[in-house]
């Protein structure tokens, strides 16, 4: 059984927030709920200073602290290390919202759409979201299933691999097996630019992120200037 | 309507190929339809027009084509009354009457006088702009056809430049060699712009790779924060940087490629003491001074041994010197420390920068490619929106481009590349093929462009006549005489002849994207007879007359949007993709495509004939696969036509619907044409000075006042409005920037796109320092006014930033709008084109950029935080 | 509803209510049931008990009301072995049935004739009140993404809390005029809240001292920003130091049931505020937090 994981390249990342829109796409989340968003920080002091875009989304952490609040057991992580949410058993009480220290999930409040009446899109798309229960990214565990069932390779293959992944459009994010050593997550991982959010953090994220290796240059400003 | 989209079948879902028309890139999409519903885009594999990736505004489209407050019926306008805040009480209206009533207006401005005719395009479907619009403003007779603020803010000067030196549209760095680029106010592969998609992941790699990046440009952009090394330069000064690197290059530093200036440029022309050109007096040819044989010779004399860059000559009795001496004694005066002075880009780092430019170029390497041998100069000088929206425009480009020439890496392996200026063809069919041509001074005229008019050699200047005054201003291409301030003043004393009555609109919104909007609504209020076509009710469409209902890209055909590929189309090697547009679910309401729309008015005008030549011209038909001259033909039928001229009989559009696009590998010899080229760039520019000397005599004659010191041969530096404002109050430069998420001012109704845009600091607020916040009592958050010297003011919220000069105030582009059609733009964003001016006093002289940086003053709104 | 803005936005009013009613509710609950030890039928220990258990059903609803899928919340008792929230609907459903029974009997029952377990029933009510009270505060303590939650002083404050507005409703009550029991029954417990609303000074400033390094923008919004009116006013003014000076009064001598009154309905509202304190300024600490040395080399 593999242990699925993610890559996210910062040094790739130009936080055009496309995997955002992939993932809105490809799994039909209502207004509100992005399952993967882009936050914009700004690191250092004039004129050493950068822009860090940086994707968050569920972390499907080894020890998921959502996993230990939820009193239902609607929360899960598979044997694949895929955590994720059993919209059936949900009863909508939050508390794993609020114990996810990435700000992953998100509460379905009400059907409602993006304007006043549901778009014929929305009728199609929201059909597998459960209104009163919560949701998050569970790295597109349907298409990651169905290409493994046609004997494709998840991170490799397109057909099995998560929509944020293969649409990236600086081909910054990597999806594959931790467990094996020699998928390209894992050398990533061993590559000495990986770290975790929330370093020290107990949760043990499986999506890990590569330093964007910026220099603080001293934008333009010569040595003893 | 194709009848297969009609039969809907019970478990419908399939993958339909097209293009994205969320911006004018048109990458390759698939659309995956369920039920005749879309409910997926992703980008299409299989082709080099985004390679399988799609950014945001791409995969976002769905909520383009699905948004419940689209136009969906003709509507005509029963409030004769316009203006902001007054409700058109629109009333629905057949197409019938519609077209009738817009068939009558146009026969009568034909019969008295075509030129009143006005028509406007977006720039963000360029392909349906140009082609259908662009050729029925010809057959009708007008000139008068104009983008909105597409072309005015960021093209005239970028686009010329590209167009003079490399053929092309636009340029950037031959990712895939490139060892050392400098942005001057561009975001090439990290945010929008051409090619986005691509650049966006040949950008990556190319950082992955190690290629170095200095961006410089007021603000940590999206571009500036993948950079090496971020230089936040004053707003408008990026000339004076790039003229104190040229002066370190070859007066400090000596290093130039003198073999490449001497065959691929003007710099061994000779000039006299006039400035101009000395010819030979037989063939009229620009002379050069060959040191092998001592003597003067034609530029493009076959036995030429040595050109001579520096001396004085003596030819028919004049003293004369090349223009590469020119050139070097004329930046002397832009020394390092002057520079800074005026950009604040301290000396040291001028010169620093110009050093690591000019060892990064390699001077005198080669490379093999395919088995041949190339030049390699792995460094690039690229120049955009930024760098170019300023007064200075025109200079400002052409010192940042002299940066790519002096070191030989145009168009070469490595350096700056012009997007796809040459194309050997398809090998089936040897289309679509071109290539720059020398004009007869020897000069590049490029081998295709977007516009009728192919940039050089410029038009000779006349007593203007269009509404633009384009033909005082030969240089430029869209001009803000079209809705500016001073438009009837000046109209009044050129005589213009006529006024507009009618205009036709397809989708732009130019009180949004022009200047500020009441200027633009004055304009065009103006206009007695508006018609637009678009996708929602906007602050255009409350001045409009009659609108029309278009279709979304994802319900229309579209020919070859990528063609001619100098625009949209990946540069570098890898593979020529030339994709179709189709529609992809059936059309809902009485919505139309505006080809169809003006294909229909032409015909009940009865200029089909003329409309057909001027399509078949256009698009280059040649028989068998000519339109016919005497029936109105379709978009489909144009479409099938295209693609069999260009591809073969047996690929027409029903092979394309199902194909999608066509592709072939591209070789070395088009992708690095430079050395294969007999067209020379000019370092020295002769033909500004020769055109400011005949724009003066038609001035004169008008007694119009219009700055000519642009008009000259070499570049300078020339202060924009901005810096000459002395009053101490003002102590900020606002400038604007194009948002990752965002295209024009088209997007801004997508509700996914707006999502994340609340999400991303820098979509919707405005950017000062934190000590400029400190200085004010101003937090993050905080809700301020920016007003401009003429007392034109913004509302917006704050957003404090360490990635900010200090001088500057910066805004996304295009947001802020308030018409009620658009709910989810509505209020969202900071409408920066309300502090600018839009007349004569505010437009480069020479090419009519409009200078899109403001000097402000900022203070908290009372109503306190938000 | 967003879960990417920093400051919660998930719970709102209704569990403020809920975690303020189980609080007052056990608390009360648990000073009738101990006042029954020594009197099994007096006026303050049937209160306590009857308004106690009352006052954590209604709570309950509020809870119920506020989920997403209020008729799964059986489902809530699946996960004993690893959820607070699951072990707290435990103790709550056991409170609830528990205190329910306690109050129907001491409703129905003649004067001497509670049954002989009473006592024992009584006692495990103590012990499930206790718990009630304590596991919101355990369940929040183990956030660790909410510095201003992720902290053990809290169960701690919730339980001292829930103790004070208990007997701060009680004290209330029997204030009240026509009311029967004389209002000295409530000395010994008015003495007990002294001791713990100097101890919920005490809580609440290490609380706050504790996450002035921790949870810097909570703990400003507490004292300078949104939260600074209930926390000065509700919590240390109406909720502590107000009682405080009121019970004292009443112990030495200056008191009387309309202090008595204003000093109960100054706790609750204490009670209240806190909760709504707590739960709005749970903010969620930077993701990048911590990150900044993986993100940049330093400068040239």
């Amino acid at each position: 059984m593999a242990r699925w994981g993610m890559v996210i390249d910062l040094a790739r990342c130009i936080g055009c927030a496309g995997c955002q829109m992939a993932c809105k796409a490809e799994n039909g989340t209502p207004p509100g709920i992005t399952w993967c968003r882009v936050e914009v920080k700004d690191i250092g002091n004039f004129p050493a200073v950068r822009r860090i875009p940086l994707p968050v989304q569920c972390m499907h952490c080894r020890e998921p602290e959502c996993e230990k609040v939820c009193p239902t057991g609607a929360t899960e992580k598979t044997e694949s290390g895929i955590v994720r949410v059993d919209s059936e058993l949900c009863m909508g009480c939050r508390a794993c919202v609020l114990a996810c220290p990435y700000g992953a999930r998100y509460f379905y409040e009400e059907k409602k759409g993006y304007y006043e009446t549901l778009s014929l899109f929305e009728e199609l798309a929201y059909k597998r979201h459960r209104v009163g229960t919560v949701t998050k990214c569970d790295f597109c565990q349907e298409r990651v299933e169905r290409g493994l069932d046609q004997g494709l390779k998840p991170g490799v293959d397109r057909e099995a691999t998560p929509a944020c992944v293969f649409n990236c459009m600086t081909k910054g994010r990597f999806f594959g097996d931790l467990d094996d050593p020699r998928s390209t997550v894992s050398l990533l991982v061993a590559s000495g630019r990986a770290f975790q959010l929330l370093p020290g953090h107990p949760s043990d994220p499986q999506v890990y992120y590569l330093t964007p290796g910026t220099t603080l240059s001293a934008g333009g400003r010569e040595d003893g200037k | 309507m194709n009848q297969e989209l009609h039969k809907k079948t019970e478990r419908e879902d399939r993958w339909i190929p097209t293009i994205c028309g969320e911006c004018y890139n048109a990458c390759s999409i698939l659309v995956r339809v369920v039920n005749g519903v879309v409910r997926k885009i992703e980008g299409n594999p299989d082709s080099p027009i985004g390679m399988g990736r799609l950014c945001p505004k791409g995969t976002a489209g769905i909520m383009t084509m699905y948004d419940p407050n689209r136009v969906n019926a003709p509507l005509k306008r029963t409030n004769p009354e316009k203006g902001i805040g007054v409700d058109p009480r629109w009333q629905e209206i057949t197409w019938e009457e519609a077209l009738a009533t817009v068939a009558e207006k146009l026969k009568k401005v034909r019969r008295e006088d075509p030129k009143k005719l006005f028509m406007m395009g977006t720039t963000t479907t360029v392909s349906i702009q140009r082609g259908v619009s662009v050729s029925f403003a010809t057959a009708f007779g007008t000139p008068n056809h104009s983008s909105s603020g597409g072309g005015l803010h960021c093209g005239n000067g970028a686009h010329f430049a590209a167009g003079l030196f490399h053929g092309s549209w636009s340029m950037v760095p031959d990712f895939e060699y490139c060892q050392y680029a400098i942005y001057f106010g561009s975001s090439k592969g990290h945010a929008a712009g051409h090619a986005a998609n691509i650049n966006a992941q040949m950008a990556a790699d190319a950082r992955a790779r190690g290629m170095k990046l200095v961006v410089v440009d007021p603000l940590c952009s999206f571009a500036a924060a993948k950079s090496t090394e971020w230089v936040p330069i004053r707003p408008g000064t990026d000339g004076a940087m790039a003229l104190a690197m040229i002066n370190t290059l070859l007066n400090e530093l000596g290093i130039y490629d003198a073999e490449y200036l001497q065959k691929h440029t003007n710099a061994p022309y000779l000039i006299g003491p006039d400035g101009y050109y000395v010819k030979d007096l037989d063939s009229g040819k620009p002379l050069v001074w060959d040191l092998g044989t001592g003597a003067p010779k034609c530029f493009d004399a076959s036995d030429v041994m040595d050109y001579a860059l520096e001396g004085v000559f003596e030819v028919q009795g004049t003293r004369c010197q090349p223009a590469f001496t020119l050139l070097r004694e004329h930046v002397k005066s832009y020394t390092a420390e002057k520079a800074e002075t005026i950009s604040t880009v301290p000396a040291a780092t001028i010169r620093r920068l110009a050093r690591e430019f000019g060892e990064h170029s390699r001077i005198g390497s080669t490379i093999i490619m395919d088995g041949k041998k190339f030049p390699f100069r792995p460094v690039a000088a690229v120049v955009f929106r930024g760098a170019q929206g300023h007064k200075n425009s025109a200079h400002t480009c052409y010192s940042i481009e002299l940066l790519n020439q002096i070191v030989g890496c145009s168009d070469v392996v490595g350096g700056s590349l012009g997007f796809n200026p040459v194309s050997f063809g398809h090998p089936d069919t040897g289309q679509p093929a071109f290539a720059p041509t020398p004009a007869p001074d020897g000069l590049l005229c490029p081998g295709t462009w977007l516009t009728p008019h192919r940039i050089y050699p410029p038009r000779d200047p006349a007593p203007p006549q269009t509404m633009g005054l384009k033909e005082i201003h030969p240089l430029g291409q869209s001009s803000p005489y079209v809705v500016s301030a001073d438009q009837e003043e000046l109209w009044t004393k050129f005589n213009l002849s006529y006024r507009p009555e009618v205009m036709l609109n397809y989708g732009a919104n130019p009180v949004m994207t022009m200047g500020n909007p009441g200027t633009v609504i004055e304009a065009l209020k103006k206009i007695p007879f508006i018609v637009s076509s678009n996708l929602f009710l906007n602050e255009f469409t409350d001045l409009a007359d009659i609108v029309l209902p278009d279709t979304c890209y994802m319900e229309r055909y579209d020919t070859l949007p990528n063609s001619p590929p100098i625009l949209n189309h990946p540069a570098g090697m890898g593979e020529w993709g030339f994709a179709i547009g189709q529609p992809v679910v059936p059309r809902q309401y009485q919505r139309w495509d505006y080809g169809e729309f003006i294909l229909e008015v032409a015909d009940r005008i009865g200029i089909t004939r003329e409309l057909n030549a001027v399509l078949n011209m256009f698009y280059g038909l040649q028989p068998p696969y000519e339109l016919p001259p005497d029936r109105k033909t379709t978009r489909e039928e144009l479409a099938d036509l295209h693609l069999k001229f260009n591809f073969g009989a047996e690929r027409g559009l029903q092979w394309f619907k199902e194909h999608g696009l066509i592709k072939w590998p591209k070789k070395p010899e088009e992708v690095y044409w430079r050395i294969h080229n007999k067209c020379r760039v000019p370092v020295y520019m002769e033909f500004m000075k020769r055109t400011g000397t005949k724009v003066k005599k038609i001035l004169e004659l008008f007694d119009v006042p219009l700055d000519l010191s642009h008009y000259e041969a070499l570049p300078d530096w020339h202060p924009c409005p901005s810096h000459q404002v002395k009053d101490p109050q003002f102590d900020l430069y606002a400038f604007y920037y194009r948002d990752v998420l965002h295209t024009n001012s088209a997007t801004m109704e997508n509700a996914w796109l707006d999502e994340a845009s609340e999400i991303n600091p820098y979509s919707y607020n405005i950017t000062i320092h934190p000590a400029v916040g400190k200085k004010k009592g101003i937090q993050n958050g905080d809700l301020i006014w920016v007003e401009s010297v003429s007392g034109r003011k913004v509302r917006g919220k704050v957003n404090l930033s360490e990635g900010i000069n200090p001088e500057g105030l910066a805004v996304a582009g295009c947001m802020g709008h308030w018409a009620l059609g658009m709910p989810k733009a509505k209020g969202k964003g900071v409408l920066f084109n309300e502090l600018l001016e839009l007349d004569m006093n505010h437009a480069d002289p020479a090419n009519m950029n409009l200078d899109l940086c403001v000097k402000v003053k900022i203070y908290r709104d009372h109503q306190g935080r938000s | 509803m967003a879960s990417n803005a920093l400051w919660q936005r998930s719970w709102g009013w209704k569990v403020v209510l809920y975690l303020f009613l189980a609080g007052l509710g056990s608390g009360s609950f648990a000073v009738g049931a101990i006042e029954a030890f020594s009197s099994a039928q007096s006026f303050v220990a049937n209160l306590g008990i009857i308004a106690g258990t009352f006052l954590v059903l209604l709570g309950t609803l509020f809870l119920l009301w506020d989920l997403g899928r209020p008729t799964r919340s059986i489902f809530a008792l699946r996960r004993l072995r690893v959820s607070w929230s699951s072990r707290g609907t435990w103790t709550l459903t056991l409170f609830s049935l528990f205190g329910a029974l306690n109050s129907i009997l001491r409703l129905t029952a003649g004067n001497g004739s509670l049954p002989e377990f009473q006592p024992v029933l009584d006692g495990l009510g103590v012990l499930l009140a206790i718990g009630v009270a304590a596991y919101t505060g355990v369940m929040l303590a183990l956030m660790s993404g909410r510095p201003m939650w992720n902290s053990s002083i809290l169960p701690a404050l919730f339980i001292t809390s829930a103790f004070s507005t208990g007997i701060g409703l009680l004290v209330a009550l029997v204030s009240l005029p026509g009311n029967q029991t004389p209002f000295e029954a409530m000395e010994k417990w008015i003495g007990a809240d002294i001791v713990s609303i100097l101890l919920e000074l005490l809580l609440i400033y290490f609380y706050l001292s504790v996450n002035f390094a921790r949870a810097p923008e909570s703990v400003r919004m507490v004292t300078r920003g949104s939260l600074a009116g209930p926390f000065w006013l509700g919590v240390l003014g109406a909720g502590l130091l107000i009682p405080l000076g009121l019970e004292y009064l009443n112990l030495t001598g200056g008191g009387s049931p309309v202090l008595g009154f204003v000093s109960g309905v100054g706790l609750l509202t204490g009670g209240l505020a806190l909760r709504y304190i707590v739960v709005f300024a749970g903010g969620r600490a930077p993701v990048l937090a911590g990150n900044i040395r993986f993100l940049v080399r330093p400068g040239v």
